[in-house]
């Protein structure tokens, strides 16, 4: 009689092959199988389980998986020492069975828990262990025939491979871990494949989620090959994915694990990413769903953001507390963490032997583990803190051996690094500056230039304050003290190329509605959560900056680095070049001005006449934010916060009290001297400006030209000793705006009649509401209606009207409209209305609101009956822009991160010349009695049929301002007219076209 | 159907008078049910009101259903739409002014006082309180024509009362109001929302019109947004409620399971109101463990407050939309004035 398993299909008198040589096991080659077949019993051997009866042999079996079930919780709670004991208990039942399966399956699981635990050395001891046993255990089982063992055994193999992915993964063999992903999703397609009940359900995968377990896995593999961005997008597919899992009772368990692992690994994208609130939050979820051991990993990571929110001790006591947890149940690589995340905080407060006694410990566990990512992170804590102490050999040693490591590892992200850090200590130490700038210029153009393969703004942004932008800032302030004008003026300008265009233009507006709206998961999903990801799936594409030519007689100097940082970290350079500069009018001289963001604020100018002379400009971020807050006082658009009609009437006060200040702070902060005596020297300057998004509410022409500077900080009132005149920039210059170099222009469309988008009705929105009228009551003798009539008597204009007043508060004016007025030739289009934003990193879901009705197709969520009509839309739409376009409400696309709302949506479909204003527009509901409004709007419209809406249009605000300086009054301020500027696309980017 | 948005009633001395509200709405008002409160308080106006044979009826049953008489309607009409009249822009359905509702209501009262004397004894207003209510602030030139005929004939009722100084006051108005221009949107562009970062829970929801004051929110759906984001140290809770109509205090409350752990205070400002509070430590775990057993509300989050449905509000946003058919006779004077100014 045979305990336990059934009796084998073959006799055990057959020879063996070579592996199974001199080998016994129960139910195999036993003396119980001998008897069982007739044999000879005396020429086999009786195992300690052949003695057993088949009661014995079940209450033991039974109590291994009762123990295995044990420990697999004890795993769970992440009580590795626990755990341990249980599958050590666990392998002496299965010898005493002597039952190969049931002790696989233990030692894999080990596997899985000493990963887990960070101990790579004796994961993967476990995990080889188990496929060679595999090998000869499944040899024995088709020699023998005892079939019974054979699903526990593949099972456990899996689990095995599976730990050695990831283990591949840490230490960098990449393709070994692809490999072994490939044929576990093989052999699972095969487990599929196979006949019903071939495979026990459980291996079948019925559910996928053994599948979403792989591509959590695949995620690790793609963060260690350098791609976060990929690694971002699916990490957040996963998560989705299991969350329609978790409420099936027959995966639930395994889907919470998987959670868990997931969320894990997202907030170490997240974190890596500069997102340090979404990081949070998912270490939040974290902490709070498990306890002990499993809550304390998080709450590591969790103190570490208090620490920055201000609270040193409670991170540095939450750490500790952790960590005891953490070593109490033998989770080592965790203890490890602890260490390193307490050496990081006591490093930041300046407590350095402290920090490296942390740093070493950490060390100490990893290199017990055989943790190899480990030693580079030990490497760079030790440059930092010798470098801390100004312990300049030591520092420059460890980073050294960094550097070698990263180059080993083959990875360009822990490569730039390494460099990065070089390049910091270097500059610390006050090393020979080129030296730095060899290692950090093409460290800062890898680091710019990846923040385009991310696919979510969010993550782009993240990336670009947290991952570029320091190294950028640096690099800036190098180029300033080594006097590299040119190159700092090139990286300016680079910057400045940035822009978003549409890869295809798919959204038909006379269609059905789009099936890009991404249908919310459940109830509880958000229209605005809904709208973020929206974005980030629409086909508009934040294009990295092209390559650039400098002049006619130069290219760029930043093309050999470019190279260089190509070699060096794999990164592709732009494959077209677009001219930097503008054309400009014969006999006129042209100022471009180009600003950009990094710390401080950096300004590059040159003129046409002299292309290759340029000069760069720091301007203290302290200076910039005195203008902005001077600026923020004065602009009525409202804060957060604010209701509209205290911003207005605000702005009117800070108008009416300090308009002179506002343009003199404004001019001695962002104008530098040099720039201001060459504008006084030119004749009839035009001033052609892209500012960057710091700046990008200033009224330019606005700005006073200082005739002296001060030789200290100025106080407010000190203000005025540096002026002598009232001289404006518009009283010498005339000002227009430039758009990206990256937003490729198109040809002109031909003229035709103007289009008029004049205070539409928005559906359901009263006239006296939010949404309500922006012009008022119009009548025949209103002027604005006077001037439509007026254009009415010389020629056609559409929407086809017989009297100015059918040109106003229109109900058909939505994008079906829209489309067909712009599908014929048209010369202009003139919008007044309203036009909102979604505070979001990106601005394509900046809006006009037209009369749209809420079942016309958009990207936009609907506000009851209206949809609005988003920068977006427009992009995507088959709407071709004229050449000239004003939208006036419109606030400047230039404040956000990422350059992109309605102005350079028209100007990427075609629009040559955008009038618009920088801040939100007044209506003449706040002055009765007067119609600035409709006096901007007759200006605008009048100079954009003229030869030169530029020049009208400054000559306008000249005049606007001599009214001002004539008699103050608020139905004369600036408020109303001094935000009006062209977005000149005209004379630039023309080698850059679709 | 026994909320109080869906019974318009008119609190009289001694007795409850009661309207169907889809007849009220609708403007076809054919009966009303008198019910007894306080028949000795009641009788001296209620023969006269219905007549012998209904008033005994009533004392017998202790209500009687009568032909509706249109003064009473009119000013069912009135008080109901000052408590719950769904002012939205977002789906169309005009503010009304308060003042002229309650200068209507002056004269809706004074009519009543006519057809029956006493039946408004102990009423919540009398028509020289609304008159005063409504004089300060009856906006420039809103149905001005309409203003200057019904104060004169207000000064008159006054001075039959004796009351010479709201006489004087009511012919003051009849001299002084002007057709005017309302004031419209003030700027041409319009406000932020918030980034959606570190979100650990969030969602959206509606007001309901029974836990906030009438006339300050937007009776739409859905107009309420909340989150719960991670900070450095906890997490804070976000609430933005769009479609403001007017200043109010209100608050807000987060809830679990229905139970509210969390309040903010929201203030108006330039996208409607909003309002953050700091999370503490208990409040952070709810909104990290179980995101989807939250919720938010708007207002008196008492649980004695008789809340309305979805449907409840459906209903009502349905009949007032039917309003727009009906003869301008049959609306009321703060509608038409609405009517009249839209452009």
């Amino acid at each position: 009689m045979l305990a336990g398993l059934p009796p084998p299909l073959e006799p055990p008198d057959r020879p063996v092959p070579p592996e199974l040589a001199d080998a016994v096991s129960h139910g195999y080659n036993c003396r119980c199988v001998a008897r069982h077949f007739g044999l000879d019993p005396a020429a086999y051997r009786e195992l300690p389980a052949c003695a057993l009866t088949e009661a014995e042999y079940d209450a033991l079996l039974a109590e291994a998986f009762a123990v295995q079930a044990e420990a697999k919780r004890l795993a769970v709670a992440r009580d590795v020492a626990g755990a341990q004991r249980a599958y050590t208990r666990m392998r002496q039942l299965a010898q005493q069975l002597d039952r190969v399966s049931l002790e696989v399956a233990a030692v894999s699981d080990l596997a899985t828990v000493c990963y887990s635990a960070g101990d790579l050395r004796n994961a993967r001891q476990c995990a080889e262990a188990v496929l060679s046993v595999f090998a000869v255990s499944t040899a024995a089982i088709v020699h023998f025939g005892q079939y019974a063992e054979l699903r526990m055994i593949e099972g456990s193999r899996e689990v095995a491979e599976r730990v050695l992915i990831s283990l591949s993964t840490e230490e960098g063999d990449l393709d070994k871990a692809r490999e072994l992903l490939a044929d576990q999703r093989r052999r699972a397609a095969f487990r599929k494949a196979a006949e019903p009940g071939q495979f026990p359900r459980e291996q079948l995968d019925p559910h996928g989620a053994d599948e979403l377990e792989l591509r959590i896995l695949e995620v690790r593999v793609q963060v260690a090959a350098g791609d976060p961005a990929g690694a971002h997008d699916a990490i957040d597919q996963i998560l989705t994915e299991l969350d329609s899992l978790a409420d099936l009772d027959e995966v639930r368990v395994q889907v919470a694990a998987l959670q868990a692992m997931a969320r894990a690994e997202r907030a170490r994208i997240r974190q890596a990413g500069g997102e340090e609130a979404d990081a949070t939050a998912d270490l939040l979820r974290l902490t709070t769903r498990h306890e002990g051991p499993a809550a304390a990993k998080f709450a590591i990571g969790l103190a570490e953001t208090r620490a920055l929110g201000g609270d040193f001790p409670g991170a540095i006591a939450a750490i500790v507390k952790a960590r005891d947890e953490l070593a109490a149940a033998g989770v080592t690589g965790d203890v490890a963490e602890a260490s390193y995340a307490l050496g990081t905080l006591l490093l930041l407060a300046g407590e350095v032997a402290q920090a490296r006694d942390q740093f070493e410990h950490a060390g100490k566990v990893w290199a017990a583990n055989g943790d190899t990512p480990g030693a580079r992170r030990l490497a760079s804590a030790l440059a930092r803190c010798a470098a801390a102490e100004s312990d300049w050999p030591s520092a420059e040693q460890q980073v050294a051996e960094l550097q070698a490591a990263a180059r080993e590892s083959g990875e360009w992200l822990e490569c730039l690094r390494a460099d990065y850090l070089s390049a910091t200590i270097g500059y610390a130490r006050g090393e020979d500056p080129r030296a730095v700038l060899d290692l950090l210029l093409p460290v800062a153009l890898a680091a710019q230039e990846y923040r385009f393969a991310f696919a979510s703004a969010q993550a782009r942004t993240a990336w670009s304050n947290s991952v570029a932008g320091p190294a950028t800032e640096l690099l800036m302030v190098l180029l300033t003290q080594l006097g590299e004008t040119r190159l700092a003026a090139e990286l300016i300008e680079r910057a400045c190329a940035v822009g978003a265009y549409p890869e295809d233009r798919s959204l038909d507006l006379t269609g059905e509605l789009p099936t890009l709206t991404a249908a919310p998961a459940d109830s509880d999903q958000l229209p605005l959560a809904a709208l973020g990801s929206v974005t980030s799936s629409l086909p508009l594409r934040l294009a990295p900056p092209p390559g650039l030519r400098w002049s006619p007689s130069s290219p760029m100097e930043l093309d050999a680095w470019s190279r260089l940082a190509a070699a060096r970290y794999g990164c592709v350079p732009a494959p077209r070049t677009v001219e930097s500069w503008p054309a400009a009018d014969p006999g006129r001289e042209t100022f471009i001005l180009r600003y950009a963001d990094a710390g401080h604020t950096y300004l590059s100018w040159r003129t046409t006449s002299d292309l290759d002379t340029v000069h760069t400009h720091p301007i203290d971020a302290d200076l910039v934010d005195t203008a902005r807050g001077f600026l923020a006082e004065a602009s009525p658009t409202p804060r957060e916060g604010e209701r509209v009609a205290d911003a207005v009437r605000r702005s009117l006060d800070a108008f009416s009290a300090g308009e002179q200040r506002l343009a003199r702070v404004l001019a001695l902060n962002l104008l530098p001297a040099d720039l201001v005596a060459q504008l006084r020297r030119a004749t009839r300057p035009l001033l052609r400006i892209q500012p960057s998004p710091a700046l990008a509410a200033v009224p330019w022409g606005l700005l006073a030209l200082p005739d002296r500077r001060p030789d200290h900080v100025l106080e407010a009132d000190e203000v005025d000793t540096c002026f002598d005149s009232d001289v404006r920039i518009l009283d010498l210059a005339d000002v227009s705006l430039l758009a990206p170099a990256g937003i490729p222009r198109r040809e002109p469309a031909p003229g035709g009649p103007p289009v008029y988008l004049l205070d539409p009705r928005i559906p359901g929105q009263s006239a006296f509401g939010e949404l309500g009228s922006v012009l008022g009551k119009q009548d025949a003798a209103s002027p604005l209606i006077r001037h439509l009539d007026a254009q009415l008597a010389t020629g056609p204009v559409r929407p086809a009207a017989v009297r100015g007043l059918d040109l106003v508060r229109r109900t058909d004016t939505d994008r079906q409209l829209l489309a067909e007025l712009l599908a014929s030739a048209c010369s202009r289009l003139v919008f007044a209305g309203h036009v909102s934003r979604i505070q979001d990193v990106h601005g394509a879901q900046t809006a006009l609101h037209l009369s749209c009705s809420a079942d016309l197709p958009g990207t936009a969520a609907p506000i009851g009956a209206h949809r609005p009509f988003t920068a977006a839309d427009l992009a995507l739409s088959e709407v071709d822009m004229p050449a000239r376009v004003a939208l006036i409400g419109c606030a400047s696309d230039f404040g956000l991160p990422e350059p992109f709302g309605v102005l350079l949506a028209a100007v990427a479909a075609g629009a040559g010349l955008v009038a618009a204003t920088v801040w939100a527009l007044p209506t003449s509901a706040a002055v009765p009695g007067a119609d600035p409004m409709a006096e901007l709007i007759i200006a605008v419209d009048t100079a954009l049929a003229g030869p030169d809406p530029v020049a009208e249009l400054c000559a306008w605000q000249r005049e606007r301002l001599a009214r001002w300086r004539e008699r103050p009054e608020p139905a004369r301020s600036p408020a109303f007219w001094a935000a009006l500027t062209c977005l000149d696309a005209t004379d630039d980017g023309k080698s850059w076209t679709r | 159907m026994t909320h109080p948005v869906h019974t318009p009633v008119i609190a009289a001395d001694g007795a409850l008078i009661r309207f169907a509200l889809p007849d009220l709405l609708g403007g076809q008002v054919a009966s009303m049910r008198i019910e007894l409160t306080d028949a000795s308080a009641a009788e001296p106006w209620l023969t006269r009101l219905v007549g012998a044979e209904a008033s005994l009826t009533a004392l017998r049953d202790g209500h009687v259903d009568v032909p509706a008489r249109p003064e009473l309607a009119r000013l069912a009409l009135l008080l109901w739409a000052r408590r719950w009249w769904p002012a939205s822009p977002i789906l169309g359905i005009p503010s009304l002014d308060p003042a002229l509702l309650d200068f209507e209501a002056a004269v809706a009262t004074t009519a009543v006082e006519d057809l029956a004397e006493g039946l408004l004894d102990g009423f919540e207003a009398n028509p020289g309180e609304l008159f005063d209510a409504a004089n300060g602030s009856l906006a420039a030139g809103l149905a001005a024509e309409e203003v200057r005929r019904l104060s004169t004939q207000l000064s008159s009722w006054f001075d039959r009362q004796d009351d010479l100084e709201r006489a004087e006051a009511a012919a003051e108005l009849a001299a002084r109001v002007t057709p005017g221009q309302r004031a419209y949107a003030l700027a041409a562009g319009s406000g932020p929302a918030t980034s959606g970062e570190g979100v650990l829970a969030e969602g959206r929801v509606s007001v309901d019109w029974a836990r906030v004051p009438p006339g300050v929110l937007d009776a739409a759906e859905d107009t309420v947004t909340w989150r719960i984001v991670a900070t450095r140290t906890a997490a804070r809770l976000e609430v933005e409620v769009a479609g403001a109509l007017d200043d109010a205090s209100l608050t807000a409350a987060a809830t679990h399971d229905g139970e509210p752990f969390a309040e903010v205070a929201l203030h108006l400002g330039g996208g409607g109101f909003a309002g953050t509070a700091d999370l503490d430590e208990a409040g952070t775990r709810l909104a990290a463990t179980s995101p989807a057993r939250l919720g938010l509300i708007v207002g008196a989050a008492d649980p004695d407050v008789h809340g309305t449905t979805p449907e409840d509000r459906a209903e009502v946003i349905s009949l007032v939309r039917s309003r727009e058919a009906l003869p301008p006779a049959a609306r009321t004077l703060a509608e038409r004035a609405v009517a009249d100014e839209e452009f």
